[in-house]
Formats: structure tokens, sequence, C-alpha cells
């Protein structure tokens, strides 16, 4: 009785659902449609303000790593105390995963960064035969820079990790890997013993979850503008190759790790 | 969780750290700590391991604390 019952609540969830996401995509072909004709004028109107920002694209990025540094710092300090006390150990070890955390986003956002400004000089390039010394002076300003800002970022990103992994071995001394070897991954997951693996299981997991709800969520929208001819292919092509990946490359693990003759994960 | 434990008072008897039982049974510090929390069920192999250590069973260290559905 319970389980027929919790099986239609299941099927009137996903009826629900099905109808709400209809009436969405309704809504979004309609509204797309009234937006056709001014959709381009819009969309250049959203990346010239995107662009406009220029270089401070890169602000986020050092305040990632400012607060990562900020976090390292911190866990650092707990070091001595943390061989001794359990629970000044957990609070290092929280703080310097924190600090990983911002350095990994910092390393995400540095790229994103970098593809705008990069954009933007670009549009600046294009303008600048029209607009004189004065525009050409600003322009190679800008593209040092930009130089400069990825150099310095790129550097600090790097040294971070290197000192966060190496705060974490002094707590963890069993943990393997450097973060300048292209190995870093592997050797530390090997490193790892059954709890730890079993978390890094389940962080991949929800990693995999999540990424089920975003790719989909963005190839509506490409669908959506499609309809406008504001999709260009090679997107449609970059969005789904990505989500191929991502699904054969976890359901082939799988299947391997199932079926496959050599059974250690690679 | 309804697996509870003993871990940290067999632990404390025997003057052990996290570190140093963590060394003996072959696995982190944190295994031990979230073992300890309730938060991680060990495996077989290590809840034997960790009772070898302290010269005792499994079920002295590791014990049911909810009644089970089955």
């Amino acid at each position: 009785m319970k389980q027929e019952k919790r099986k239609s609540g299941i099927t009137l969830r996903f009826v629900i659902t099905m109808v709400v996401c209809a009436a969405l995509g309704g809504a979004g072909g309609v509204l797309a449609a009234r937006l056709g004709d001014n959709f381009p004028e819009m969309a250049a109107q959203i990346n010239r303000v995107l662009a406009s920002a220029g270089l401070w694209w890169f602000l986020p990025g050092f305040i990632l790593l400012t607060v990562g540094s900020v976090y390292y710092l911190r866990g650092k300090a707990l070091l001595p105390q943390a061989e001794e006390d359990d629970s000044s150990f957990r609070e290092a070890d929280r703080r310097l995963c924190l600090a990983l955390i911002l350095s990994n986003a910092g390393m995400v956002w540095v790229f994103v960064a970098i593809g705008i400004s990069i954009q933007a000089l670009w549009a600046n390039q294009q303008a600048m035969w029209l607009g004189g010394q004065l525009l050409q002076v600003g322009s190679l300003a800008e593209a040092v820079l930009l130089v400069v800002f990825l150099v310095a970022q790129l550097v600090w990103i790097m040294a971070l990790q290197a000192l966060t992994i190496g705060a974490t071995k002094v707590i963890h001394p069993e943990k393997r890997g450097s973060v300048f070897d292209t190995k870093f991954q592997k050797d530390w997951y090997q490193s790892c013993d059954e709890a730890e693996r079993q978390q890094i299981g389940q962080c991949s997991y929800f990693t995999f979850r999540l990424m089920n709800v975003l790719f989909p969520a963005a190839m509506v929208i490409l669908l959506l503008l499609a309809t406008i001819n504001q999709a260009q292919p090679g997107w449609i092509l970059l969005v789904g190759g990505l989500w191929m990946a991502q699904l054969v490359g976890y359901q082939g693990m799988a299947y391997h790790l199932d079926h496959g003759k050599k059974r250690d994960l690679r | 969780m309804p697996l509870g434990n003993r871990l940290k008072e067999l632990r404390a008897a025997k003057g052990l750290n996290q570190q140093a039982l963590g060394t003996l049974v072959g696995a982190s510090r944190q295994t031990i700590s979230l073992i300890e929390r309730g938060d991680y069920n060990p495996s077989i192999t290590l809840a034997l391991r960790i009772a070898k250590v302290f010269g005792t069973t499994v079920d002295q260290v590791f014990y049911l604390t909810e009644e089970d559905d089955l």
C-alpha cells in the first residue's frame, strides 16, 4: 500500500514536471519569437556592456585569490597545534580545503577574464584604425596590463595551490603527488584510503547530477536562440559535445567497472 | 547513522591520538575522525584492523544504535 502510494506520487510529480516544462518551453518560445526582431541588437548591447568592463574582469579573480590566501595563512597558523589537538586538525583541514576551492575557482575565472578581455581588445583593435593615435596608446597599455594580470594570477594560483597542498601534507603525511606533476590527481587518489575514496565518489556523483541539470538547461537556451537564428552551430556542438563526454564518460566507466577486464580506476 | 563506536574511549585508554591510530590501521587521520563522529562506517577489513589494535573484537568497538528495519 505504502509502495503503491509512493509510486503514484512519483508519477504525479513526473506529470507535473512535464507540464511545467512544457509551459515554460512554450512561454520561452513565444518570448523568443517576440524578441526575435530586437534580439540581435539586444545581444550586441549585452556583449558591449560585458566587453566594456575590459580588464575589470580580472578583479573577481584577485578577490578569490586574496580570500584563498587568507584561508591558507589561517590554516597554516593552526598546523603546529594540529599535530596534537584533534579539533585544531579539523579546523586547519577545513581552512586549507577552502583555500584550495578558492584557488581552483580563481583558475576557472582567469580563463573567463582572459577570454572576455581578449574579445574586448580585439574589438578595440577594430576601432583603432578609426580612432587614431590616442586609442592606439590606450590599446597597447591595455594589452600590456592584460598580460601582466594574466601572468600575476597564474603565478599566484600555482603558488597558492602548491603551498596549500604542501600544508595539507603536513597534517596528512600519507598524501602523495605534486601540483606541478601531470599525474597529481592520480597520485593523490592512490594515497587516499577507503573513506576518502568514498567521499571522492560522492563528490563525483553530486557533480554528475548537477551537470545533468546544467547541460540540458544550456541546450534548451541554445535551441531557443536557434529558433531566432541566434545560436551558432559551433556553440551547439560545443555544449552537446561536453554533455556527451560527461554522460558517456560516466556511463562508460560504469560499464568498464562492471563488465571490463581491468577493474582499476585509471 | 545506526553504527555507534567506542573508538575515542579505547584510543584514550591506549594513549593513541587519531594520527597514530590511523598509521597503525592504514587509514588517514581524517578517516579516524569521521568514524569517531559516526560520519563513516568502516569496511569490515578496517573494522577488524581497528579491533586488532585494541586487542578486542569488532563488536566491542562498534555497535548498532538503532533497531534495524529488517
